[in-house]
C-alpha cells in the first residue's frame, strides 16, 4: 500500500486506530507524548459494566502495537508542525531524549533499583514514589527506561551517574539530544484524550486540603492491585480502611461557572468504584450523590441496578454543597439536600471520592475548529462522525467529546477506515 | 399526616403561566434549575421545617402558585446570595426568592400593585407628591419668620401633628389589614407545614412573639448568619436609624406640642446618631446596587431603588434641615423642611404596600416559623419535590 497514517495519542483510542490501520496493511506512526502508550485506561483497575480487568484488555493491545511490523511507535515524542493537505501531510515530530539508548535498553530495571533520587509518581497521581530513571508503569510499552531530567542528580547537581555504572548493556547516554523527524503521511488521527480538571476549582469540597478527599482517578489507583497500596483501600490520613465512602458526581462538570459539559463516563465509573470498594471491603458503606444518573450504554442500567440490589449501594439525588473535616478523626461531613424529601441533611463519612470533570486535550499545531463545548468540532455529527473540519484529519475518543472506552474504540475503528481510504490513494467522487 | 399531604397535592391548582409572572418580577433565570439542591444545602438559613430555595423553585416551575402564596419561606430568606454564587446552573435562586417577596407583597395587599407595576407606580408616586405639596401649600403659615428660624411659622405645628396622626392611623390600619391578609393566605394554603397553624398553644405563641421581636427584629440574628457581616451591620444601621429618628421625632413632638419637660438635647443626640446610621445604611445599599458586584445587589427592581432613595433622601433632607436650623438660615430651613415633609409623607404612607412592608411581613413570618418549628421539631416532615 501507499502512504502512512499518523496517529497522535497512544491511549486506548489511538492504540485501536493504529492496530486497525496496521492490520489492513497501512503503515502507522503512533506518536505519544509520555514515555509509554496506554493513556488513562492503563491507570484503570476494572472496566464497567462487565468489571473486566482493564489491563487484561489493554496490555495485549499495547504489546501488539509494539510488535506490529506496520506500526512505528514514537513514544516520548510530540508533533511540532503539520503542513500540507489531505493525502499529503508533512509532519515534524520532536523525539524527546530519554537519555537511554532505546536500541540497547532491555528493560531489566537494574538502573531503577540503583537510582537514589525519589520523585512523586505521576502515574499513581503522586500517591507513591518512583525514581528519577523510571518506567511509566511496570507494563510500559515500549519498556525502555527514561531519565527525568528535572530530578536526575546528574542533570541537577552533576553527580551520581549510578545508572550508567550498573546498566548491563551500556544503554545510558547523558549526551542524547532531541531528535527531529519528518514524516509524510496521508492522513492524521487525533486521539489525544483528556486531562482531569483540578477539583480545587470547587473549593467547598476541600480537595487538596482534606487528605481523605480523593479524585476518581486516585481512587482507581487505590483499588488497583498495581496501585500505590497494592489494592488496599486505605485512607491517606491514617492508612486505615474506611468504614464508609461517599462518591460525589459532577464535580467540576455540569456547572456553568466551571465546565458545563457532562463527562459521560463518571456515573458508571463511580458505580464501578462503589462496587469495587464493596468487593475490597464488604463491610464498607457506599453512597453515591448524583444529580442525574446517566446509565445510557449497553448493560449500564443493569450495572446500576446490580449496584443497588446486589451490593447495597445507596444513591442520593443531591449535589452536595460542602464538605467539612473533623480535624481530629479526619472524617468528613457532607452537607446536602435530599431532593426526594426536600430536607437539608448532613452525612458523616470516612472517605470522599470526587468524580471530576474532564478537559479535552488536542494538538495546538493543527488549525482545528473547537466547538463552544471546548471539544474538537466534527465536520458533521451524522454523516462524518469522526472527521474534523480539516480534510484528512480525524478525531476519536474524548478529544472529540466525552465518552467511555467502548465508544472510543468504536470511533477508533471508524477513523481507521476513513484514514485507510486516504492512505490507499483512492478517491471516490 | 401523609393522608393530608396527598390531598393537598391533588387539590393543587397548576398555573403554567405562573413562572412568567415570577420572571417579570426579577427572577429571569430560575427556569434553568435542574433541581440539584445545592442552593438549599449551601443556604445558612434553611431548616428542616422550611426548606428553600430549591423546593420553591420546583413549585414555581410546576405552576403550584398556592404552595408559594401560602408559604412563609420567602420571608425567612435574607438574600445573602450564596445560593446564587454556587448555583451550577446560574439560575440565581437568590433573585428568585427576592422575586417571590415582591410577588407576596402584591398578593397580601391589592394596593401594592400600584407600587409594583412600573406605570402605575410612576402615577402613584407623582400623585402622592402632589397631594403632599398641596397639603403643605394650603396649610402653610402665612407669615413665616424670615428674621430667624421658626419652622412652625412656615408650617404650623398643629397641621403637622394632625396630618401625622392621620397618616399614622392609615398606615397602622393598612399594616394590620395586610398582616391579617398574610396570615389568612398562609393558614388556608397548602404549603405544609406552615399551613398547619393551630391556635391551641397560646403560651408558645406568646413566648415566641417576644423572642422574635428581640432576636429577629431588634438584633436580626438570622440575618447575621449570612456570611457578609458588613451587609448585616448596614441593615441594622438602617433599621435602628429609622427607629431612632422616629423616636426622636416623637420626643420633639412631646416637648413642643404636649409640653413634655425634657431638654431638647436628648432628641437631638438620638436624631443625629440615628440620622448618621440611616445615611450610612442607605448609602451602603445604594452603592452595592450600583456596583452590582455581589449576587444580592446584581439585580435591582424599581421598587428596590424607590425604597432606598426615599430612605436616603429622608436622611439627607433631615440632616440638612438640622444644619440650617442650627445655622439660623430661615429660607433654606423652610425649603428643606417642606422637602423633608414631602419625602417622609411618601415614605410612610406607602410603607405597608412597598418593599418597606417587609418590615411587617418578615417578623410575622419569623414568628410563625419559630412556633411551627418548635412544634414540629421532632418528626417534622416536608413535602416531596
Amino acid at each position: 500500500m501507499d502512504k502512512p497514517v499518523l496517529v497522535i495519542g497512544g491511549g486506548i483510542a489511538g492504540i485501536q486506530a493504529s492496530l486497525d490501520l496496521a492490520d489492513q496493511g497501512v503503515k502507522v506512526y503512533l506518536v505519544e507524548k509520555l514515555p509509554s502508550i496506554g493513556g488513562k485506561m492503563a491507570r484503570l483497575d476494572k472496566t464497567f459494566p462487565t468489571l473486566d480487568c482493564a489491563s487484561c484488555i489493554l496490555t495485549p493491545k499495547m504489546v501488539s502495537v509494539a510488535r506490529h511490523p506496520n506500526i512505528e511507535l514514537l513514544a516520548y515524542s510530540e508533533v511540532v508542525e503539520v503542513k500540507g493537505s489531505a493525502g499529503d501531510f508533512h509532519v515534524k515530530v520532536l523525539k524527546k531524549p530519554r537519555y537511554v539508548d532505546e536500541d540497547k535498553c532491555i528493560g531489566c530495571g537494574e538502573c531503577i533499583t540503583k537510582c537514589p533520587s525519589k520523585v512523586p509518581d505521576e502515574f499513581n497521581m503522586g500517591m507513591s514514589q518512583r525514581k528519577a530513571i523510571y518506567f511509566l508503569f511496570p507494563q510500559a510499552v515500549p519498556l525502555k527506561a527514561t531519565i527525568d531530567r528535572e530530578h536526575c542528580l546528574y542533570f541537577t547537581k552533576n553527580i551520581c551517574r549510578v545508572c550508567e555504572r550498573f546498566c548491563p548493556t551500556k544503554a545510558i547516554n547523558f549526551e542524547q539530544k532531541p531528535e527531529n523527524l519528518e514524516l509524510n503521511v496521508a492522513s492524521i488521527i487525533i486521539a489525544t484524550g483528556y486531562e482531569l480538571l483540578d477539583p480545587r476549582i470547587a473549593p467547598t469540597y476541600g480537595y487538596g486540603k482534606y487528605p481523605n478527599v480523593y479524585t476518581s482517578l486516585e481512587f482507581e489507583r487505590l483499588v488497583s492491585s498495581t496501585g500505590p497500596t497494592g489494592g488496599e483501600v486505605v485512607r491517606r490520613s491514617d492508612n486505615k480502611h474506611p468504614r464508609s465512602i461517599a462518591f460525589i458526581q459532577c464535580v467540576c462538570s455540569r456547572d456553568v461557572k466551571i465546565n458545563p459539559n457532562c463527562s459521560a463516563f463518571c456515573c458508571m465509573a463511580s458505580v464501578k468504584h462503589a462496587i469495587l470498594a464493596k468487593e475490597h471491603l464488604p463491610e464498607v458503606d457506599c453512597t453515591i450523590f448524583y444529580m442525574d444518573l446517566r446509565a445510557f450504554g449497553k448493560g449500564y442500567q443493569e450495572f446500576y441496578n446490580r449496584a443497588m440490589r446486589e451490593f447495597g449501594i445507596k444513591f442520593i439525588r443531591a449535589k452536595p454543597a460542602k464538605i467539612e473535616e473533623d480535624p481530629e478523626t479526619r472524617d468528613l461531613t457532607i452537607t446536602y439536600e435530599d431532593t426526594f424529601t426536600g430536607v437539608k441533611k448532613t452525612m458523616r463519612t470516612e472517605m470522599v471520592v470526587l468524580a471530576v470533570g474532564v478537559k479535552p486535550v488536542y494538538p495546538e499545531v493543527l488549525p482545528l475548529a473547537i466547538g463552544e463545548d471546548g471539544y474538537v468540532s466534527l465536520k458533521d455529527a451524522f454523516k462524518e462522525p469522526v472527521a474534523t473540519t480539516i480534510d484528512g484529519v480525524y478525531v476519536v475518543g474524548v478529544a472529540a467529546g466525552a465518552k467511555d472506552i467502548p465508544d472510543s474504540v468504536v470511533q477508533a475503528g471508524s477513523a481507521a477506515i476513513k484514514a485507510s481510504i486516504l492512505a490507499g490513494g483512492v478517491v471516490y467522487e | 399526616m401523609s393522608g393530608q399531604l396527598s390531598t393537598a397535592i391533588v387539590e393543587a391548582k397548576l398555573r403554567p403561566e405562573f413562572s412568567k409572572t415570577i420572571m417579570r418580577l426579577g427572577a429571569e433565570k430560575f427556569y434553568r434549575c435542574f433541581n440539584c439542591g445545592n442552593c438549599t444545602a449551601i443556604c445558612p438559613l434553611t431548616q428542616d421545617t422550611a426548606s428553600y430555595p430549591r423546593k420553591l423553585i420546583r413549585y414555581a416551575v410546576m405552576g403550584l402558585e398556592d404552595r408559594i402564596t401560602s408559604s412563609i419561606d420567602p420571608w425567612l430568606c435574607y438574600y445573602c446570595g450564596e445560593c446564587s454564587d454556587y448555583c451550577p446552573r446560574d439560575a440565581d435562586p437568590g433573585s428568585f426568592m427576592m422575586a417571590l417577596r415582591r410577588l407576596l407583597i402584591q398578593k397580601y395587599s391589592i394596593v401594592s400593585k400600584l407600587f409594583f407595576n412600573k406605570m402605575a407606580a410612576s402615577v402613584t408616586w407623582t400623585a402622592l407628591t402632589i397631594i403632599a405639596a398641596l397639603g403643605l401649600y394650603f396649610f402653610r403659615g402665612h407669615t413665616p419668620n424670615l428674621e430667624s428660624v421658626d419652622i412652625f411659622s412656615f408650617i404650623p405645628l398643629s397641621f403637622i401633628h394632625d396630618a401625622g396622626l392621620a397618616i399614622g392611623i392609615i398606615v397602622g390600619l393598612s399594616a394590620l389589614l395586610n398582616l391579617i391578609s398574610m396570615y389568612r393566605s398562609i393558614a388556608k394554603g397548602t404549603s405544609y407545614p406552615h399551613s398547619k397553624i393551630e391556635g391551641k398553644h397560646l403560651g408558645i405563641w406568646v413566648k415566641n412573639f417576644f423572642k422574635t421581636i428581640i432576636y429577629e427584629v431588634a438584633a436580626q440574628l438570622k440575618y447575621n448568619k449570612c456570611l457578609k457581616k458588613s451587609r448585616y451591620i448596614a441593615h441594622l444601621a438602617l433599621l435602628w436609624g429609622f427607629i431612632g429618628l422616629f423616636i426622636a421625632t416623637l420626643i420633639i413632638f412631646g416637648i413642643d406640642f404636649y409640653g413634655l419637660q425634657i431638654t431638647k438635647v436628648i432628641p437631638f443626640i438620638i436624631g443625629s446618631v440615628s440620622g448618621a446610621a440611616m445615611l450610612y445604611g442607605s448609602l451602603y445599599f445604594i452603592i452595592a446596587r450600583l456596583r452590582k458586584k455581589e449576587a444580592h445587589s446584581m439585580y435591582s427592581y424599581h421598587t428596590d431603588w424607590v425604597f432606598l432613595i426615599l430612605l436616603f433622601l429622608a436622611g439627607v433632607t433631615g440632616s440638612l434641615l438640622t444644619i440650617f436650623i442650627k445655622a439660623n438660615m430661615p429660607t433654606p430651613s423652610y425649603v428643606m423642611f417642606a422637602a423633608h415633609l414631602m419625602i417622609v409623607f411618601n415614605l410612610l404612607i406607602s410603607a405597608p404596600f412597598t418593599k418597606f412592608a417587609h418590615a411587617i411581613y418578615r417578623p410575622l413570618a419569623l414568628w410563625i416559623n419559630s412556633t411551627v418549628e418548635e412544634r414540629l421539631q421532632y418528626g417534622g416532615e416536608s413535602v416531596g419535590r
